[in-house]
């Protein structure tokens, strides 16, 4: 597990340089607000990852938040219904979305890119029609306080959905390198058909990761509505998909399957975020946001390659 | 023996044409009265807004259809493909909020050819079209600006937040900001744009927060910016120090302004828009070809503590229809 | 020994002279000399890793020689591509064919040469005509439109022939030409090469089989180490000098004691039909120690009936039976609970996973006994593999390097170790040496018979006539889905196998 070892390393040196530029960066403000949208990001990059290990993608999330938002919004808002109930029946919506994706995509065979590109594009559309594509709000959060605590809160000092972040990671983190199942997935990803003729009850597998994939994208998806605090349902979380994708390729996910790691997730998906708090701290001009991302992302790629490379001439 | 099957092929494919126009009438509501077409940007409160007072107009006038569309962002495209089919459908007045003014001139035009056309939201000077009706944003900046002297009555920093600098609205609002803050001791340190992403939006404040803390008034130019600082200045504890001036009516915007937390909002009427374009198109279709003015001007109006009770009361109204 | 000792009647049109290429550190060949004459059968042999194939693929362009020098009728040539191999008139023929899949057998025959007629635009009757004629030249009855995907492998490797002769070749290298061949087919291929050989085309033969070179090359030259290890006249090529020359001991000579057959284990499938042939029962019965082979043609239905075993397909009709008790088994997953478990036919894609490691691969199946509470172990897989390594002779330089790093022979040690530690009751083989060097081939037979020995029921599928026949205590036949003969060991001759495989 050295492979994150290269990102990490440009992860550090980006943050040393940034805040050689803006002392600010490292300061507890900053530290809060970045911590809190890595947070975020990070527990639905870890579901993208997921799917990826398996040789899978999931296309369908930026859309999903879409639909969770509008939803929530509805539940909490229009129909006064008690903030735990709320959550819960968006998080049930979101695991049976990734267990219909899963299905489809396991049992059915259709491929995974089809099957979340029409979840992308019908999951949006639901959530404008049920929305009338009208702005949806918490106003005051008279009445869920307590949930929107959640995603604008504080823990001793830290962000609460870092905190939910790094508790994900390491129950995931678990589950994928030490348990039974994270094996199994990996060696699906690397082998569907090999991993088929050792007894591995692949279809199951393939599902589970979609499903994985659809509880953090429901989780990711309420932190994310409180933390804008109003979804606009056709604009919400458009393009998101690519920041989970971005995450888990930065963090040594291979798009063909069966590599990469939570911590290397993780990483990946702290550091888009610091990318972004970056060129706003050092004066970049804001168009040059995407440009500065993209670049980025070449980079810890291209890091990442001399790294294994290095690795494998040495074993 | 295939010379008989051709032309039965075609029969039923003729029928099945028939059917699917037959279809689209009914989908179109398409009957002898003649029909309006309202043609607004992307879907958010402020169109919204607009489509109310559209159904407005099509309640006082039962001899006309009203059609309402939204469009993509950026997507003027869609915005030629869905006058296109509106065309062929026979429709008779259109009215448009153009989403590039520059370019979509001689699209325009060449609608203006066939149909009468009332711009919207942003002019095109010089073009065919009918009348303009909208807000002049140069003006609804000026207001703007108006604001922030009022929120920084001994000079200071102001940043802009938009979602895309470029866009025909925000550079007009600006140029208005400019113009009004030109030597008051006020000067506007930087523009942050967020690609019309409610996230990065509030990123954004966050990271001029932590930045430039020499910064004493945040405006948010489009509808969702205001929300965004609010919610981020709040959160991060800075709310007695750091101003806000914003535009349009989103309620959490009207919730800060009743609370005093934003200084001022400048609102549009897009209701307004909607209702009186198409009151203006039926009038000239009806035959009153003459009385169609050039320009409607629908004034931008300042929300401050002073007001708010009032417009919340009216929107709530509005909305409500 | 230097290549030109044996000296022949017509003088070598191909001499590549001190040959040596390097990989990195490794050293693939060393000083390799080699001559090839016009309208000879060459036969150039050697275990895995002895640089055959590496030769091979520097005369016909695709490696660049570290050093040396190739003479092509005395004239020093460089052949920097296939291209250029190819307008010297030498063709490659891969172990892994290069057919278009979605190209018809006339495309295939005419890629990239296509013959035009007006306006540049393929001459499609022309191309038809020409494929036909050259079908017929060589006995095949397939028509020149039907898509390559529908081939048998044999007919495939025909069509390769086909389109190297098509493009003048003076000389063909067929690497392994046999190694999915049926007997049937590898004799027609043995014809075609009597006909090139009469046209004066030359053959270098790459083969693991010696009874096969024995049979038809003129001379033998034998690699070891990525050197040359000895050559050989027609009149001295036989089984001994070849595996003295190759490895230096001879690898059938296993001991043929008696066995001690376990009837209270059993395995029995009861009018099993698979989807492949829905409507033929198949009955067969085996007992603990016994070695049973399934021989018969490419698409004879033999994998197919495996893969039912194991639950790889659902059986279309039928039953198991294990040991007295009837099975249904659906899923590899209950297959594997009874205790029957598949090394399957195609190593790479089915039987390992070449990107994770040995324990990844072994313990696979097994996380069970080497986790506790959906955790694993990683103390306890290391022990499991390193026993399991231990007990099958696996080399590599670790448990954790990874199966890609490994020789065909340990690969298969490997996915044969990954059933071992859960005690088989039926181990299912399904072409077990295929792509596997002389050496391990011994290795992987000892192994088979000693679980046997311990009381484990064997089945082996493979094509290989020689294999099937050595290992084997009993045979069955198949034919287009059905049984067509049981064969005791007394019976056991290629022919008999032969006659009930074509269903006479």
């Amino acid at each position: 597990m050295k492979k994150e070892r290269g990102i990490f390393i440009i992860f550090v040196v980006l943050c040393v340089l940034v805040s050689i530029g803006n002392p600010n960066f490292l300061g507890a403000a900053n530290l809060k607000n970045t911590t809190r949208l890595i947070g975020i990001f990070g527990i639905f990059s870890i579901g993208s990852g997921i799917v990826i290990i398996g040789r899978g993608i999931d296309l369908a999330v930026g859309s999903v938040f879409s639909l969770v938002g509008v939803i929530l919004s509805m539940l909490l808002v229009t129909h006064h219904v008690a903030w735990p109930l709320a959550i819960l029946a968006v998080i049930a919506l979101s695991l049976l979305i990734g267990w219909f994706q899963g299905t489809l995509i396991a049992k059915y065979k259709i491929q995974a890119f089809i099957v979340t590109l029409c979840g992308l594009l019908f999951y949006r559309g639901i959530a404008r029609f049920i929305s009338n594509d009208v702005t949806m709000g918490f106003g005051d959060g008279e009445g869920f306080a307590g949930v929107q605590y959640l995603a604008a809160g504080n823990l001793l000092g830290v962000p609460v959905p870092f905190l939910l972040m790094i508790l994900i990671a390491v129950i995931a983190g678990i589950f994928l390198h030490r348990s039974v199942y994270g094996r199994y997935i990996f060696a699906i990803g690397r082998n569907e058909e090999a991993a088929f003729f050792s007894g591995i009850n692949t279809n199951r597998m393939v599902l589970l990761t979609y499903v994985i994939s659809g509880l953090l994208t429901g989780i990711s998806g309420i932190l994310l509505a409180f933390y804008t605090n109003a979804i606009a349902p056709s604009s919400h979380g458009n393009f998101y998909e690519l920041y989970g994708i971005a995450a888990a390729v930065l963090g040594g996910c291979s798009l063909k399957g069966g590599e990469g790691s939570i911590a290397g997730i993780i990483i990946g998906a702290a550091m888009l975020q610091v990318i972004q708090n970056l060129v706003n701290l050092l004066g970049i001009p804001s168009s040059l946001n995407f440009a500065v991302m993209g670049i980025v992302i070449l980079i810890g790629v291209l890091a990442d390659k001399f790294f294994m490379g290095r690795q494998t001439t040495t074993k | 023996m295939p010379l008989t099957h051709i032309p039965n092929y075609h029969m039923k494919l003729s029928a099945k044409i028939i059917l699917l126009a037959a279809l689209l009438n009914f989908g179109c509501k398409r009957n002898d009265k003649p029909t309006i077409a309202f043609i607004a940007g992307a879907a958010t409160d402020f169109w919204t807004l607009a489509e109310k007072g559209t159904n407005q107009a099509a309640k006082e006038l039962p001899g006309y259809n009203v059609i309402f569309k939204y469009t993509t962002d950026g997507a003027t495209e869609e915005q030629k493909r869905v006058v296109d089919d509106l065309l062929v459908n026979g429709v008779s007045g259109i009215a448009i909020a153009p989403l590039d003014p520059i370019n979509q001139k001689p699209f325009i035009d060449a609608t203006a050819e066939q149909v009468p056309v009332v711009i919207t939201d942003s002019d095109i000077p010089g073009s065919k079209r009918l009348c303009y009706l909208g807000t002049s944003n140069i003006q609804a900046g000026k207001a703007a600006g108006q604001l922030i002297k009022t929120a920084l009555p001994k000079g200071g920093k102001v940043m802009l937040f938009v979602g895309k600098a470029d866009a025909q609205n925000a550079k007009e609002r600006i140029t208005g900001l400019e113009e009004e803050l030109k030597d008051s001791g006020i000067t506007i340190v930087g523009i942050k744009t967020d690609n019309i992403d409610r996230v990065r939006a509030k990123a954004n404040v966050n990271d001029v927060l932590v930045s430039n803390p020499e910064v004493g008034c945040f405006v948010g130019l489009w509808s969702y910016n205001g929300p965004a600082i609010l919610n981020a200045v709040k959160e991060s504890g800075k709310l007695a120090s750091v101003k806000i001036v914003c535009f349009d009516e989103e309620q959490e915007t009207l919730q800060g302004v009743q609370k005093g937390e934003i200084v001022g909002t400048v609102v549009q009427q897009p209701y307004e828009f909607g209702y009186q374009s198409v009151k203006l198109l039926a009038k000239y279709i009806s035959g009153d070809k003459k009385s169609a003015p050039g320009e409607v001007i629908i004034p931008a109006t300042i929300i401050n503590h002073d007001n708010v009770e009032g417009f919340i009361a009216k929107m709530k109204a509005i909305r409500a229809k | 020994m230097s290549a030109d000792i044996v000296s022949g009647t017509p003088g070598p049109f191909i001499r590549m002279k001190g040959i040596s290429k390097a990989f990195g550190a490794f050293r693939a060949l060393d000083d390799v000399n080699i001559d090839i004459r016009p309208g000879e059968v060459l036969a150039l042999l050697g275990e895995n890793g002895a640089g055959k194939s590496t030769l091979m693929k520097i005369l016909s362009g695709i490696h660049i020689p570290t050093g040396g020098e190739i003479d092509i009728d005395g004239v020093k040539q460089t052949i920097d591509s296939v291209k250029t191999a190819q307008q010297l008139g030498i063709i490659l023929i891969h172990q892994e064919l290069n057919l278009l899949d979605n190209l018809d057998v006339a495309g295939n025959i005419f890629l990239g040469r296509e013959p035009t007629g007006r306006f540049k635009l393929v001459d499609k009757q022309k191309m038809y005509a020409d494929a036909a004629e050259l079908l017929k030249l060589f006995g095949l009855k397939i028509s020149p439109q039907t898509s390559v995907s529908k081939l048998s492998i044999a007919e495939q490797q025909l069509i390769e022939i086909i389109k190297a002769l098509s493009q003048n070749a003076r000389v063909i290298i067929m690497d392994e030409p046999t190694s999915s061949l049926t007997l049937k087919e590898t004799e027609l291929l043995f014809g075609i090469i009597s006909g090139l050989k009469a046209k004066g085309i030359s053959v270098v033969y790459i083969s693991h089989r010696l009874n096969e070179v024995t049979q038809i090359a003129d001379r033998a030259i034998v690699l070891k180490d990525g050197k040359n290890s000895g050559e050989l006249a027609r009149e001295d090529i036989n089984h001994d000098n070849l595996v003295k020359l190759m490895i230096g001991r001879d690898i059938f000579k296993a001991e043929q004691e008696g066995w001690a057959y376990k009837p209270e284990y059993s395995f029995e499938a009861i009018d099993i039909s698979t989807y492949r042939y829905p409507g033929n029962k198949i009955n067969l019965r085996l007992v603990g120690g016994e070695i049973l082979g399934i021989s018969g043609l490419v698409g004879a239905g033999r994998t197919e009936l495996v893969n039912t075993f194991f639950g790889i397909h659902k059986p279309a009709g039928g039953y198991l039976r294990l040991n007295g008790a009837d099975k249904r088994i659906n899923t590899p997953d209950d297959a594997i609970a009874s205790g029957i478990f598949l090394v399957p036919e195609d190593r790479r894609s089915q039987g390992i996973i070449v990107s994770m490691d040995i324990v990844q691969n072994t313990t696979l199946p097994n996380l069970g006994p080497n986790s506790s509470g959906g955790i694993i172990s990683n103390k306890k897989e290391n022990e499991a593999t390193a026993k399991v390594a231990k007990e099958l002779n696996v080399r590599a330089p670790g448990l954790t390097t990874l199966l890609k790093n490994l020789s065909g022979g340990n690969q298969q040690k490997v996915a044969i170790g990954k059933w071992l530690s859960r005690s088989p009751s039926l181990l299912i083989f399904d072409e077990p040496t295929r792509g596997v060097d002389i050496g391990a081939k011994a290795e992987i037979y000892a192994i088979m018979r000693n679980l046997a020995k311990q009381g484990v029921m064997i089945l082996v599928v493979s094509s290989d006539m020689e294999e099937i026949i050595n290992i084997s205590h009993r045979i069955l036949v198949m034919h287009e889905g059905k049984i067509s003969g049981e064969l005791m060991p007394a019976d056991f001759t290629e022919e008999n196998i032969m006659r009930h495989a074509v269903g006479l």
